[in-house]
C-alpha cells in the first residue's frame, strides 16, 4: 500500500499554505511537525478531499504499481479513509453508540456482509473501539454531555471504525490528560502496522517514540523530513544543561535559545536547558537531545519572558 | 466604547450587517404593503368644498344646512323628472340654480351626511347604553346572575358608556382625516412583529460561540450583562415600534392629509370608549405597541435559553406567533373568549381596543381588556426580566438537561433511564436504540428527533385545526341552504329549460313577495284574520330572504349560459363545496414547518464542523446528499398529503359534493379550467403536494448553497410570499421562479402558462440543487 503526494501547492489568496509537498507514505505513523499557520490542517483537508489543491496529485497504490489519483477513485479512495478533524463537529443528540452506529453506515463497515451478520461484526467493532478509548462506560450518553476529552477520543473511535486504511488524525491528543494519551499513543502505534497513519500535532512527545518519519513543515514548505533517530542525531553536541543563579536567568535568555528552566532542588540552582552549537559556558554539559530540541531549533525563536 | 456593557451589547446588535439588512427588507416589505393600499381621501373628490361648507357651518350653522338641503332638494327634484322624462337630461339645457346645484350636490351630500353623523353621536351613545340595558333586564328576568359574565359585561358597556357621554356629551362638527386610517391599518403589524422576532433572535448569546463561560466568569458577567442585554432589546423595540409605526403614518397621510388631532377620539371612531383626543388615542396605540413588543422579545430571549441556538430562538419565537394566529382564528368565532382579546397579533394591532369596549371572560370574572393591557404587560415584563437575569445568573448548568446538578436536572436523568429501561424490555432493539445501518433513518433523526420538532408539529397541528376547521366548517347559514336546494333543484346539463324552472321559480316566490301588498286591503277589512295575515307576511318575508339567494343562483344561471353561448356545454352544479378547497389558500403553516426544519439540514453539517468529517467518508456525499433530499421532500409531500386528505375528509362530511364528471368550467367563475371537476379537484391535490416537495428542495438546495440556517430561512421565506407582494405592483414575469402558483395550485390551472411554470419554477429548483451538489463537491471537483 502507498501514498504519493506529489508537488501539492494551495494559496489562500496571496498567502501560500502548502508549497510542493512531496512525500511518499507507506504503512506506519507520519507525524506532521509544525506551527501553527504552517500547511498541517490544509494537508490533511486536501488528502481527505475537504479541499481542493491548486496543483499537484496524490497517488493511492494498493500494491506496487502505478498509483490511482484518488480525487478520481472518489468513494472507493474514502473508503480507506479515517479522519479525525482537529475540530470535529459532532450531534450533540446524538449518544456515543449511536454516533459510532451512524459514522458505520456513513462509511459502509463490513460491507461484504449482510444483514445480522454484518449488524453483529458492526456491534462487535463499535464494542472493542470503545473499550479502547475508555468510552465503554458511556455508550448510551448524549454527546453534549460529554467532556472535552471524551469527545476527543469518541473522534478518534470513529475515524478508526472500518479498519480503516489510512489514517488521518490532526491533534488526537489534545484535551487529554497524560494517562489518556499515553493510552491513545500506545493505541496508535498498535494499530499502525498496517495502516498509513498521519498525525498532525503539537506535542512532540506523542510521537517521538511511534512515529516512523517526522515531516516538518513551515510555511507550508517541507523544512525536513527524516525518521527522529536522523533527527536527533543532527542536535548531539548541540543540547546543554547550564546552572545557573536565578538572577542570571534573564540575562542567560538573552543570549542563548534556552528551552527549558527547571530548579534543581539539591542545589537550589536553576538549570537552563540550552539550544547552541557551541558549548555556551564552562559550567555547561552536553544532554542527549529531545526530537522538542529540535523543534524548537528548526521553528526559531522563543518567546523571551 | 468605554466601559459601558451596555455600549457593547448595542454593539453587538446593531453592529450586525445581517440585522441592518433584515431589518431593511422588513421595513421596504412593510412600505411597500402600505403604500399599495387602497385608501380613498376623506370626503373623496369633494373635500375642498366640503371644507369650505364645515367653515361656513361654523359660523352659521342653521343657514348653511338650510342651503344645502335647499340645493340637495333641488338637484333631486330635478333629477326625478329627468327620469320620468319631463325634464332635459344636458347640463347645458338645465336651469342655472339646478346647474349650481349639481355641481356641489357630492359636496352638500358629504356635508349633510357628515353632519348627521356627527350630530347623532350622542343617540348613538345612548342607544348603546340603553341595549345594554334592556339586555342586562332580559338576562336577569331569564333567571341569570348578576355574577353570569353576560351580565357583567352589559353592566362595563353601560357604564363604560355612561361615563364617557358625561364628559363627551357632544361631538364639534369637524371631520378628522389620516389619524381614523393610520389608527386602524395595521397591515404593517406583521413585519413589525417579525423585525421583533429578529431582534429577540440576535439578542440570544449562542452557545456554540462559546463565549458564554468567558462572560459569566467575569464581574458583570452575569446579571448586569443579562439586564443590559434585556435593556438594549427594550430600546430595540421600543425604536422599532416608532419606525414602523411613523413610517405607517407618513405612507397613508400622504394620500388623506392629517387634521384633528386635538379633536376627540370619538370623531373618528364613534364608539371608542376612551375620553381621550385623537393624538392621545395614536400615542396610547402607539404605546401599546411598544409595551407589547418589548414582552415579546424578552420573551424570545427567555425562550432560547433552553437550546441557546439562534434557529432555537427563532423556531420558538416563530411558535408562539404562530400560536397567536390560532387564538385569532379561534377567536374570531367566539367574540368574548380570552384569546381574542389577548392574543398577540390582536393587541399589537390595537385597533379593536381603541374603537370599541370589549372585555372577555376568565371563569366568572369579566375583565376589562383596555384596563388590563398595561398592568398585564408591567407585570410580564417584570417577570420576564428578573426569571431572564437569573436564569443567566445561576451555573449554566441548570440549564442542560442531561448533566445538570440540579433538581430539573436529576429528574430528567432518571426520566431517561426509565425511557433506556424501557427501550431495553423491547424485542430485538438494542439500548442504544440505533437506527441500523439505514441512512435514510439516521437523517431522520436529525430532523424528527429534535426538541424543537414536536412543539412545531403540536402548533402545526392547532393552527391547522383552527384554519381547516374554521374554513371547512358546515356551512349552517341560511344563504348557503337556499342555495343548495335550488342547485340541487336544477342541477344537471344546462339548457334553456334550465332557466325556465329557474325563471318559475323566481316567479313564485315574487307571487309569494307581492301578496301582503294584494291582500292588505282584504286584511284592513277583515277578510283575512290576524293569523293568516302574520303567515302570509311570514311567507313574504321567507320568500324575500329566498329571493336574495335566488338571485344568485340566477347570476351563476347567467354565467352558464354565456358559457353554453361561446360552445361549451357546461352544468348545473351545486358548487360550493368545490370552490371551498379549489380557492383555498398556500397552506403557510405547513410551508412555515418546512422551512424551519429542513433549513439546518445541511447548513447545520457546516455550522458544526461535522461536514469534513461527513465529506471524508465513501457515502457522506453523493449517498447523504441524495438520501437528505429524498427525506426532505418525501416528508414534506406526506405532510401535505395528510393536511389537503384533511381538508377533503372535512369538505366531503359537511358539504354535498355532487356530480364529479361534470366539465370542471361549470364552476362559477373557473371558466379557464378544463376537464372534468373530478380532474381538476386531482390536480390541485397533487399540484400542492408537488409544490410542497419542491418547496422542501428549495429549502434544502438553499441550506446548503448558503451554510447558514438563517439566510436560509429568510431566503426560503421570502420565496414562498415575495410573489404575493410583487402581485400588489401587478409583477407577474416571476410567478413562474417563485413556489406560490403551484402552492396554490389553482391559479397554475387557470393560466394559460401552467406548464410553462411549472416547469420554470422545477428548473430554477433543478439549478439550485446543481449549485448544491457542486457545493457538497459531487459535482465539478475535478476542475482546478
Amino acid at each position: 500500500m502507498r501514498l504519493t503526494i506529489k508537488d501539492i501547492s494551495k494559496a489562500y489568496g496571496k498567502t501560500r499554505a502548502l508549497v510542493d509537498f512531496t512525500a511518499e507514505l507507506t504503512p506506519g505513523i507520519y507525524a506532521l511537525l509544525g506551527p501553527n499557520g504552517s500547511g498541517k490542517s490544509t494537508l490533511m483537508n486536501i488528502i481527505t478531499d475537504n479541499l481542493k489543491a491548486d496543483s499537484g496529485e496524490i497517488l493511492y497504490a494498493e500494491d506496487d504499481g502505478e498509483g490511482e489519483n484518488v480525487l478520481k477513485m472518489g468513494a472507493r479512495f474514502r473508503a480507506l479513509l479515517g479522519f479525525m478533524p482537529q475540530y470535529p463537529g459532532m450531534y450533540p443528540n446524538f449518544t456515543v453508540e449511536q454516533f459510532l452506529w451512524y459514522m458505520a453506515t456513513l462509511k459502509d463497515v463490513a460491507a461484504d456482509k449482510k444483514g445480522k451478520a454484518r449488524k453483529q461484526a458492526i456491534a462487535q467493532e463499535i464494542e472493542g473501539l470503545l473499550k479502547a478509548v475508555e468510552l465503554d462506560d458511556v455508550p448510551n450518553r448524549k454527546i453534549g454531555a460529554l467532556s472535552g476529552g471524551m469527545k476527543q477520543r469518541l473522534a478518534l473511535a470513529q475515524a478508526v471504525l472500518g479498519d480503516s486504511k489510512i489514517l488521518i488524525l490532526d491533534e488526537p491528543t489534545a484535551g487529554l490528560d497524560p494517562k489518556q494519551r499515553i493510552a491513545i499513543r500506545n493505541y496508535i502505534a498498535k494499530i499502525a502496522f498496517d495502516k498509513i497513519v498521519i498525525i498532525a500535532t503539537h506535542v512532540v512527545s506523542d510521537v517521538e517514540f511511534i512515529a516512523r518519519e517526522v515531516i516538518m513543515l513551515k510555511k507550508g514548505v517541507i523544512v525536513d523530513h527524516a525518521p527522529p533517530a536522523t533527527l536527533l542525531a543532527k542536535m548531539e553536541g548541540k543540547v546543554w544543561s547550564l546552572p545557573v543563579a536565578e538572577n542570571a536567568v534573564s540575562e542567560m535568555q538573552q543570549k542563548f535559545r534556552v528551552t527549558n528552566i527547571s530548579r534543581d532542588e539539591m542545589t537550589g540552582q536553576v538549570l537552563l536547558r540550552v539550544l547552541s552549537e557551541e558549548c555556551p559556558d564552562a559550567k555547561a554539559t552536553a544532554v542527549p537531545p529531545s526530537l522538542e530540541d529540535y523543534y524548537l531549533y528548526i521553528f526559531g525563536e522563543i518567546e523571551k519572558t | 466604547m468605554g466601559l459601558r456593557i451596555w455600549r457593547y451589547e448595542w454593539q453587538k446588535l446593531w453592529g450586525n450587517r445581517l440585522f441592518f439588512l433584515l431589518l431593511a427588507f422588513l421595513l421596504l416589505l412593510s412600505g411597500l404593503v402600505c403604500a399599495r393600499q387602497e385608501i380613498r381621501p376623506p370626503f373623496g373628490s369633494a373635500r375642498a368644498e366640503v371644507e369650505l361648507l364645515l367653515d361656513a357651518y361654523r359660523t352659521s350653522p342653521e343657514q348653511t344646512e338650510a342651503a344645502a338641503r335647499a340645493r340637495v332638494a333641488l338637484y333631486d327634484a330635478y333629477d326625478q323628472k329627468v327620469i320620468m322624462g319631463e325634464a332635459p337630461e344636458d347640463e347645458a339645457l338645465m336651469p342655472d340654480d339646478v346647474r349650481e346645484a349639481r355641481a356641489s350636490y357630492l359636496a352638500d351630500n358629504q356635508f349633510l351626511r357628515f353632519v348627521k353623523n356627527t350630530r347623532s353621536y350622542g343617540a348613538g351613545i345612548e342607544k348603546i347604553i340603553a341595549d345594554s340595558r334592556t339586555m342586562y333586564d332580559s338576562f336577569l328576568l331569564s333567571g341569570r346572575q348578576e355574577t353570569d359574565f353576560v351580565v357583567r359585561y352589559q353592566v362595563g358597556v353601560a357604564l363604560t358608556y355612561t361615563k364617557l357621554l358625561s364628559s363627551c356629551p357632544e361631538l364639534p362638527v369637524e371631520p378628522v382625516y389620516g389619524w381614523d386610517d393610520v389608527m386602524s391599518r395595521g397591515s404593517f403589524v406583521i413585519f413589525y412583529l417579525a423585525a421583533l422576532l429578529v431582534l429577540g433572535t440576535l439578542l440570544v448569546m449562542p452557545e456554540k460561540a462559546g463565549m458564554i463561560s468567558q462572560i459569566r466568569t467575569t464581574r458583570y458577567g452575569r446579571w448586569m450583562t443579562m439586564a443590559c442585554k434585556l435593556g438594549v432589546g427594550a430600546v430595540s423595540s421600543t425604536l422599532l415600534a416608532v419606525v414602523f409605526t411613523l413610517l405607517n403614518f407618513v405612507l397613508i397621510v400622504s394620500k388623506t392629509g392629517l387634521r384633528g388631532a386635538d379633536l376627540p377620539l370619538q370623531c373618528a371612531f364613534p364608539t371608542a370608549p376612551y375620553a381621550i383626543t385623537v393624538l392621545e388615542g395614536f400615542f396610547l396605540q402607539l404605546m401599546i405597541r411598544i409595551v407589547i413588543g418589548i414582552t415579546f422579545v424578552w420573551l424570545v430571549l427567555l425562550l432560547s435559553f433552553p437550546t441557546r441556538r439562534y434557529v432555537g430562538a427563532l423556531g420558538l419565537g416563530g411558535a408562539v406567533i404562530a400560536l397567536s394566529y390560532a387564538m385569532q382564528m379561534f377567536g374570531k368565532t367566539q367574540p368574548y373568549h380570552i384569546f381574542r382579546h389577548l392574543n398577540l397579533l390582536n393587541v399589537l394591532d390595537g385597533s379593536e381596543l381603541l374603537t370599541r369596549w370589549s372585555a372577555f371572560y376568565l371563569g366568572n370574572l369579566c375583565i376589562d381588556t383596555g384596563k388590563l393591557i398595561f398592568p398585564l404587560c408591567i407585570v410580564g415584563c417584570g417577570v420576564l426580566f428578573v426569571l431572564a437575569c437569573l436564569l443567566f445568573t445561576v451555573r449554566t448548568p441548570f440549564l442542560r438537561w442531561g448533566s445538570a446538578d440540579s433538581m430539573v436536572g436529576r429528574l430528567w436523568r432518571r426520566m431517561l433511564k426509565l425511557a433506556d429501561r424501557i427501550k431495553c424490555k423491547l424485542p430485538a432493539q438494542k439500548c442504544s436504540g440505533n437506527m441500523g445501518l439505514h441512512l435514510l433513518a439516521w437523517e431522520g433523526k436529525k430532523i424528527w428527533l429534535q426538541r424543537l420538532t414536536p412543539i412545531l408539529l403540536i402548533l402545526l397541528v392547532l393552527v391547522e385545526w383552527q384554519g381547516i376547521g374554521e374554513r371547512y366548517a358546515e356551512d349552517e347559514t341560511y344563504r348557503d341552504a337556499v342555495y343548495h336546494k335550488y342547485m340541487t333543484q336544477l342541477q344537471g346539463e344546462y339548457s334553456e329549460d334550465t332557466l325556465v324552472k329557474y325563471q318559475q321559480e323566481r316567479e313564485a316566490l315574487n307571487n309569494i313577495v307581492s301578496r301582503p301588498f294584494e291582500l292588505q286591503v282584504q286584511y284592513e277589512q277583515g277578510e283575512i284574520s290576524k293569523e293568516e295575515w302574520i303567515e302570509i307576511l311570514r311567507a313574504a318575508n321567507h320568500a324575500s330572504q329566498e329571493l336574495n339567494t335566488l338571485d344568485e343562483v340566477g347570476e351563476k344561471l347567467i354565467y352558464l349560459r354565456d358559457i353554453n353561448d361561446s360552445g361549451l356545454f357546461p352544468w348545473v352544479v351545486y358548487d360550493t363545496g368545490f370552490l371551498l378547497y379549489l380557492e383555498d389558500g398556500m397552506d403557510a403553516a405547513l410551508a412555515a414547518l418546512i422551512i424551519l426544519l429542513l433549513a439546518g439540514l445541511f447548513a447545520d453539517e457546516y455550522a458544526s464542523g461535522f461536514s469534513a468529517l461527513l465529506h471524508s467518508t465513501p457515502r457522506g456525499r453523493r449517498v447523504t446528499f441524495a438520501h437528505k433530499l429524498l427525506l426532505g421532500a418525501g416528508c414534506a409531500a406526506i405532510l401535505s398529503l395528510v393536511l389537503q386528505g384533511g381538508r377533503l375528509y372535512l369538505l366531503a362530511r359537511n358539504y354535498d359534493l355532487p356530480m364529479w364528471d361534470a366539465p370542471a368550467y361549470s364552476l362559477f367563475n373557473q371558466v379557464m379550467l378544463s376537464g372534468s371537476i373530478r380532474q381538476v379537484m386531482l390536480q390541485v391535490l397533487v399540484l400542492r403536494i408537488v409544490g410542497m416537495a419542491l418547496l422542501a428542495l428549495l429549502v434544502m438546495a438553499l441550506s446548503s448553497v448558503t451554510r447558514a440556517t438563517l439566510p436560509t430561512v429568510v431566503l426560503s421565506t421570502l420565496c414562498v410570499f415575495v410573489s404575493r407582494l410583487l402581485h400588489l405592483f401587478e409583477v407577474t414575469r416571476l410567478d413562474h421562479f417563485l413556489p406560490d402558483c403551484i402552492l396554490y395550485g389553482l391559479p397554475l390551472l387557470q393560466s394559460d402558462t401552467a406548464s410553462v411554470a411549472t416547469g420554470v419554477f422545477a428548473l430554477s429548483v433543478g439549478v439550485l440543487l446543481l449549485c448544491a451538489a457542486w457545493r457538497e463537491k459531487i459535482i465539478f471537483k475535478y476542475r482546478r
